[in-house]
């Protein structure tokens, strides 16, 4: 049967028809890790960043592309698994189908899950907006051993359905055919949530097609990593070689990169007049010092971009869930928790998808503690001065330690401040082999935002930074650098940091990177002004103290100044205490 | 300190022995692929981590390079599983 005989032709009006207008809107809607980022990327050549876990997209994300020379305008929205607006993310994609009134919708479904999201679909239905169903990972499904009848599909619900696999660009074609036409009003099923939900499971029987039972790699590989004795010795082993891909095969490029940086900086500053020191001491050498570490932070992303987009990265996590639900924290804290490992600020921006009150504020307080791309350049400025022979173990101690102290802490704020029970509800994405686009992609993304801060945050701190230690005097004890420093210094006596490693911390302040920067530009050889303990105190301090000002203001939005503050003391004064607890038991030692 | 790098590749190697053994015990499959996919990763990365040294001047060796010895199975299991 052809695919038009379905549809009422009353109800099919192409744009062309319908809007003789210079744009039309085309919302994506679905349920969480169906697809919709890959594409909207594969429709628009765009490059938004995708993952392949539940909650990547939290707030709704434009990307624009003409289609036979008119220009379609594709809203991302947050997957959802209802119309019910309990979470934020649920609010912002039924606020955005009732005020802005799309005209069109792209309701992407997840192939391998066709019953569970043909319950939003019957949702969507409700709004009498035009819509085209977009049949996704069907080579997923395929391997699973069944088909979807996408014909009598398209029949039972009245809209047209088109089969993709977006990260491969299939089928992209044949959609972009459809979206030009428009698209047709659905057909209303169902009043009830109670109707709605025993409709999907009757469509759901009648249009999928069991082929054949085959044997599912995914489903032997899961036995296997999710196993209780070996699950988390294999995840503690994977994280292991992340550190040192990070660090001991990137080492040689960061070398490289600091000695070019060093030479550039030595021949502009060896030439007389300010001008020329406010370059090569301020600029190259500042912003220099911090972009020597750019090897091991795009080393770190490659790494957690094959692991996200795997499908192992949640997994991981999941294993944790026998301690993690005695931590008071839901499922949907894990996708935060990971994304923190990149930049804190769109973690907490991420834990607009939980829908219990009390665990997303949680959530918001502990994502800091996740140890952001930011810190990394200080760890491995510290490990290569004090512990160059097992710099990968002592990195990884210090993420270990981050997962630990978010961990505690909200077990502690759901027993105290933030007490309730916590529902457990995970979904599990399939595994996959990476894409290269997509692990290139999402490394850049995140790559990208490490150089963007280094055009800016940096290079305006490296210009204060030089001036403060250039003047009044080029002393660096009697500049203002110096007397900042030692004003602050004896709040830090006990642990017995100098001023000059009490001045970074302060400078950090406005970002992390800017702590290495400090260092760099004060030319101070870290090595003879602290010893190992002091400096393992300085890296733990450097980990949990103030988040900086980009995620407090993203805090701040997100749950509000009485937490925003609450979220700087109580993070500077566990630091405070573990780096003294740290040179305390070191001194001992030693 | 080098002690910890020593102990971590060794932690990885035996959870990789330890998966090859479960799957021996157990008679599955999934462990022999799942074991052979995290040898490859780890003989890989330990090969980077050579070529790295190398041109450090100080030269890192560890067994777990003999990981790379998985690739002839994971050829199969692929044949295998994309004919499936």
């Amino acid at each position: 049967m052809r695919r038009c005989d379905y549809f009422n032709h009353h109800n099919r009006l192409t744009f062309k028809t319908r809007h003789n207008l210079k744009s039309v809107k085309v919302a994506l809607v679905g349920n969480p890790n169906v697809g919709k980022t890959a594409l909207i990327n594969a429709l628009t050549k765009g490059n938004f960043t995708v993952g392949n876990f539940p909650g990547v997209t939290v707030e709704k994300k434009e990307g624009k592309a003409k289609i036979d020379g008119k220009e379609v305008v594709f809203v991302d929205l947050p997957g959802i698994y209802s119309l019910q607006p309990r979470s934020i993310d649920e609010k912002i994609a039924r606020d955005f189908l009732i005020k802005d009134k799309p005209d069109l919708i792209l309701n992407v479904i997840n192939a391998t899950n066709l019953e569970r999201n043909l319950y939003l679909t019957l949702e969507l239905t409700d709004f009498g907006i035009p819509m085209i169903i977009v049949l996704n990972m069907v080579d997923a499904a395929k391997k699973k051993g069944f088909e979807i009848d996408k014909d009598r599909l398209s029949k039972v619900l009245g809209v047209p359905v088109v089969e993709t696999v977006a990260n491969r660009g299939i089928g992209i074609d044949e959609l972009k055919r459809e979206i030009l036409r428009g698209g047709v009003k659905p057909k209303k099923l169902g009043k009830s949530f109670k109707e709605k939900v025993e409709i999907a499971e009757k469509i759901a029987r009648e249009v999928v097609k069991v082929v054949e039972r085959r044997v599912n790699l995914s489903e032997l590989l899961d036995e296997v990593f999710m196993d209780k004795h070996l699950g988390i010795p294999i995840f503690l082993s994977l994280m292991w070689m992340v550190f040192v891909f990070t660090y001991d095969v990137a080492q040689p490029i960061v070398d490289l990169l600091d000695e070019t940086f060093s030479y550039v900086s030595e021949i502009i500053s060896s030439k007389n007049g300010l001008i020329y020191s406010l370059i090569g001491e301020g600029v190259v050498s500042g912003v220099g010092s911090v972009l020597t570490f750019l090897p091991n932070i795009a080393f770190l992303f490659i790494a957690l971009s094959i692991l996200e987009l795997s499908g192992y990265m949640p997994r991981g996590v999941y294993l944790m869930d026998g301690i993690m639900s005695r931590f008071g924290l839901s499922g949907r804290s894990i996708v935060p928790l990971i994304m923190g490992f990149g930049c804190n600020v769109p973690a907490v921006m991420a834990t607009r998808s939980i829908e219990d009150e009390k665990i997303r504020l949680a959530t918001i307080l502990v994502t800091p503690f996740m140890s952001c791309s930011a810190r990394l350049p200080i760890y491995v400025l510290f490990v290569g001065a004090f512990f160059p022979k097992s710099g990968s173990a002592v990195m990884m101690f210090m993420y270990l330690l981050g997962i630990v102290v978010a961990f505690v802490s909200a077990l502690v704020f759901r027993k105290t401040v933030l007490k309730g029970e916590a529902e457990y509800v995970m979904e599990l994405p399939q595994y996959m082999i990476p894409n290269v686009r997509e692990v290139l992609m999402l490394t850049w993304n995140r790559v990208k935002h490490f150089l963007e801060k280094a055009g800016t945050v940096i290079l305006i701190m490296s210009i204060v930074l030089w001036y403060i230690m250039r003047f009044p005097s080029s002393e660096i004890e009697k500049s203002y650098a110096g007397m900042i420093g030692n004003a602050i210094r004896p709040f830090f006596s006990p642990i017995g940091w100098d001023y000059r490693i009490v001045l970074a911390l302060m400078m950090g302040f406005v970002a992390k990177e800017v702590v290495v920067e400090t260092i760099g530009m004060m030319n101070v050889d870290i090595s003879t002004i602290l010893t190992p303990y002091q400096a393992l105190a300085f890296m733990i301090f450097t980990l949990l103290y103030i988040p900086c000002f980009a995620t407090l203001a993203a805090i701040k939005a997100e749950a509000g100044t009485k937490w925003t503050v609450f979220s700087v003391i109580y993070s500077f004064t566990i630091a405070y205490l573990l780096a003294f607890i740290v040179k305390e038991v070191g001194s001992w030692l030693a | 300190m080098e002690i910890w790098n020593n102990l971590f590749n060794a932690f990885t190697l035996f959870t990789i022995s330890a998966i090859f053994l479960k799957g021996f015990i157990v008679k599955r499959e999934g462990y022999y692929i799942a074991g052979s996919i995290l040898g490859l990763i780890f003989g890989l990365l330990l090969f980077l981590v050579l070529i790295s040294s190398l041109m450090s001047g100080e030269i890192k060796f560890s067994y777990g390079i003999f990981g790379l010895c998985t690739i002839p199975y994971l050829i199969k299991v692929k044949k295998i599983y994309s004919r499936a």
